[in-house]
């Protein structure tokens, strides 16, 4: 039997780029169903539209730099489905359209592509039409609020919970409103209990690591009791921080991005009670209400110092242990040793 | 080398160091080993007379027959009697090596399960011509899907459970060749087997044991196979259940490619012969900079920047490094989720730089 010859190793893991990016598409839908079932079809389109948007630009933008489109490659469509989950579902479609090109062309593409870009393509298209629209993107419409598929929506828009507690109020929500979204916010970001679950789902397939998401929000928690913004116990201002704000979502699908997040355990580590701390001070001092794309853009620009400094700290441990070539000399010695017996 | 075991709050910090896989040894490990032999007698040791046991025969000529048996040992292909007078000569103890921690290899462990008398007869010997003051067996300690049990002793030697993740058998700081401070010599459990035939029933070595398994093998098992009989003769024996895309021979994770499985013959090193059939459209992606790589690698090096720096072509980068510490246990390019072949690219990079410096 003749055969092409290959390279080692003969078996890979079933992990890859399309089942990481599959995993996250899958958990963000689960978002999406409940994204339509309070707010309607106008969620799901929103959603499908940035999707299409960012996959389109994707692909224009890889031709346009010469380079082999791969068909397979869902990260545009994360990108497309992150960005509308953290506006309200209201938000008129020139926005998300806006935010999708902006993420896809100027902060993915124009870095190089999948794997080059430095800071996450969502923030960075979230944190444009922040900048652009502010006006028009903290207001929301409440859970089941009859929104047109079409046009501009008319529906009665209130202020989120995350803008409550800005201006120092308890929101007046009881604890199950809060666990499961019935209160206005984001169209994403709400249902901790679905959030929750998808986190859950995503470590359990190994795509994120559990200890990300729990330094971040352990961070932020410990912020929240030792600086609380609402006049009530520590253990409250925690819960609301937690359910009323996006950090729980920022902390699942945003923060745990593989592209931009540092590479080594360690680092890992740290820039996630970074990024958490980051995240805390722009709620805490912030001009807007939604802050997180900023807080995570300025995070990402701190992974390159922070995977550099670890780094250098391993290579410095692993010379200490085993030096250079050493497990090769040792292992050549011993052979020499045994091989010069007659 | 024992493993340290790493602190749970650390090993977050520090990530993984290897990678825990499904070891898919069974069936192949609970079947009886099966003869595949191209003569239908076995070679006799010519002016030996066997014994019985190693009360029978004192050190020197235990070696000397391990010398005329021409046993070779499968983990190293070194000759048998030339480990066992280095190991006299230092007063070294003895490690019997069943660790078989590459997925679908059951070579060492199969005949260390099966073949309990002859393996500890060829301990007490190896004990006998080296006088080491102990023999344990290591085996691979996370094998899930077993149906055998391994048993905490063999015959009154004990067995020891290694690693946990893989790579157990070679790590970063050298192989196993401490044990609370003595110095011990690696054996292969399947050279013992032969030491013990050759003294005690007067056997040269002519077969090795090896496995036949992967996704396309009808009947995946361990046999003992003539030397010199070709990958085709062994395929033929335990048949395909599809055509294979991929043949290796040895490891599943270090082994080698085959092209021709008619000229491809089976040798003293031999551990495996495997036969894959992969799905074809599992291309290769971009790498995304997950790191995965750097958390499974048991050196802690970083491959995904030592691949970044041959691409960029930048030796400068290179050479702060350490990529000459790979162990090329293929760790990162398993894996990859981009699929990239990034330890091939440091091995080869590592014999480049071999050859010129």
């Amino acid at each position: 039997m003749k055969l092409t010859p290959r390279i080692a190793p003969h078996i890979r893991s079933s992990v890859s780029n399309k089942t990481v990016m599959g995993d996250a598409v899958i958990s963000l839908a689960a978002v999406y169903v409940i994204a339509w079932f309070y707010y309607g079809l106008r969620a799901v389109a929103l959603g499908a539209l940035s999707a299409g948007v960012c996959w389109s630009a994707d692909i224009l933008c890889t031709l346009w730099r010469g380079r082999a489109v791969n068909r397979v490659d869902f990260s545009p469509v994360v990108t497309g489905m992150i960005i509308p989950l953290l506006l309200p579902a209201s938000v008129d479609y020139a926005v998300v359209v806006t935010a999708g090109i902006f993420a896809i062309c100027v902060v993915k593409q124009a870095f190089g592509g999948l794997g080059s870009n430095v800071f996450n393509p969502a923030a960075g298209g979230l944190a444009f039409v922040i900048v652009c629209w502010s006006g028009k993107l903290f207001a929301y419409p409440g859970p089941f609020a009859p929104l047109a598929l079409t046009g501009t929506a008319t529906e009665r828009l209130l202020g989120s919970t995350a803008a409550t507690l800005k201006m120092g109020g308890v929101p007046p929500y009881d604890v199950t409103s809060m666990v499961l979204g019935l209160v206005p916010g984001p169209m994403g970001t709400t249902n901790i209990l679905v959030i929750a679950a998808c986190m859950l789902y995503l470590c359990v397939r190994g795509t994120v690591r559990l200890q990300q998401p729990l330094i971040f929000l352990a961070t932020a928690a410990a912020w929240a009791a030792v600086f609380p913004r609402v006049p009530a116990d520590p253990l409250y201002s925690v819960f609301y921080e937690l359910t009323g704000t996006p950090l729980l979502f920022a902390a699942v699908f945003l923060f745990t991005d593989p592209v931009t997040t540092p590479r080594r355990a360690g680092a890992k580590a740290i820039y996630a009670f970074v990024s958490a701390l980051l995240v805390m001070l722009f709620q805490w001092y912030g001009g807007y209400e939604m802050t997180i794309p900023f807080a995570l853009l300025m995070g990402n620009a701190l992974v390159p110092a922070l995977d550099s400094a670890v780094e250098r700290y391993i290579t410095a441990k692993r010379r200490a242990k085993y030096g250079r070539r050493q497990q090769k000399s040792d292992l050549a010695a011993e052979r020499a040793e045994i091989d010069a017996v007659q | 080398m024992e493993l340290k075991k790493k602190n749970g709050f650390l090993r977050i910090f520090q990530g993984s160091k290897g990678v825990l896989m499904e070891q898919n040894k069974e069936p192949a490990l609970s079947r009886e080993i099966r003869l595949l032999s191209s003569t239908a007698r076995r070679q006799e040791i010519p002016d030996w007379e066997p014994v019985t046991g190693p009360e029978e025969i004192d050190g020197d000529e235990i070696i000397r027959v391990a010398r005329m048996a021409r046993i070779v040992d499968e983990r190293d292909g070194l000759p048998l009697y030339k480990k066992l007078t280095v190991c006299r000569k230092a007063g070294m103890d003895i490690q019997v090596d069943a660790v078989d921690d590459e997925p679908y290899i059951s070579s060492q462990l199969g005949p260390l399960l099966h073949m309990k008398q002859a393996c500890a007869g060829g301990m007490r010997l190896a004990q006998k011509a080296t006088g080491a003051q102990e023999v344990t067996i290591l085996v691979y300690r996370n094998i899930a899907d077993l149906e055998l049990r391994i048993p905490r002793t063999v015959e009154g030697f004990q067995v020891r459970k290694i690693g946990g993740v893989y790579p157990a058998e070679i790590r970063p700081d050298g192989p196993y060749t401490e044990n609370e401070g003595r110095k011990t010599m690696l054996i292969g459990a399947c050279a013992l087997i032969h030491l013990y035939r050759a003294v005690c029933e007067g056997i040269l070595q002519t077969t090795v044991f090896i496995t036949v398994s992967g996704n396309c093998v009808a009947g995946p098992c361990n046999l003992e196979v003539s030397m010199g009989m070709t990958v085709t003769d062994v395929l033929d024996r335990c048949g395909l259940s599809e055509n294979p895309t991929r043949i290796v021979v040895g490891g599943s994770m270090t082994g080698e490619s085959v092209e021709d499985t008619d000229q491809t013959r089976i040798t003293a090193t031999t551990r495996a012969v495997l036969a894959f059939r992969e799905d074809e459209r599992d291309k290769q992606y971009l790498c995304i900079s997950c790191g995965l790589c750097a958390e499974a690698c048991p050196a802690d090096l970083n491959p995904m920047l030592i691949y970044r720096a041959m691409e960029m072509g930048r030796g400068d980068l290179l050479q702060n490094m350490d990529y000459q510490n790979c162990i090329e246990c293929m760790c990162c390019s398993y894996r990859c989720p981009a699929k990239l072949n990034l330890a091939a690219a440091i091995s080869s990079l590592k014999r480049k730089k071999g050859e010129t410096s």
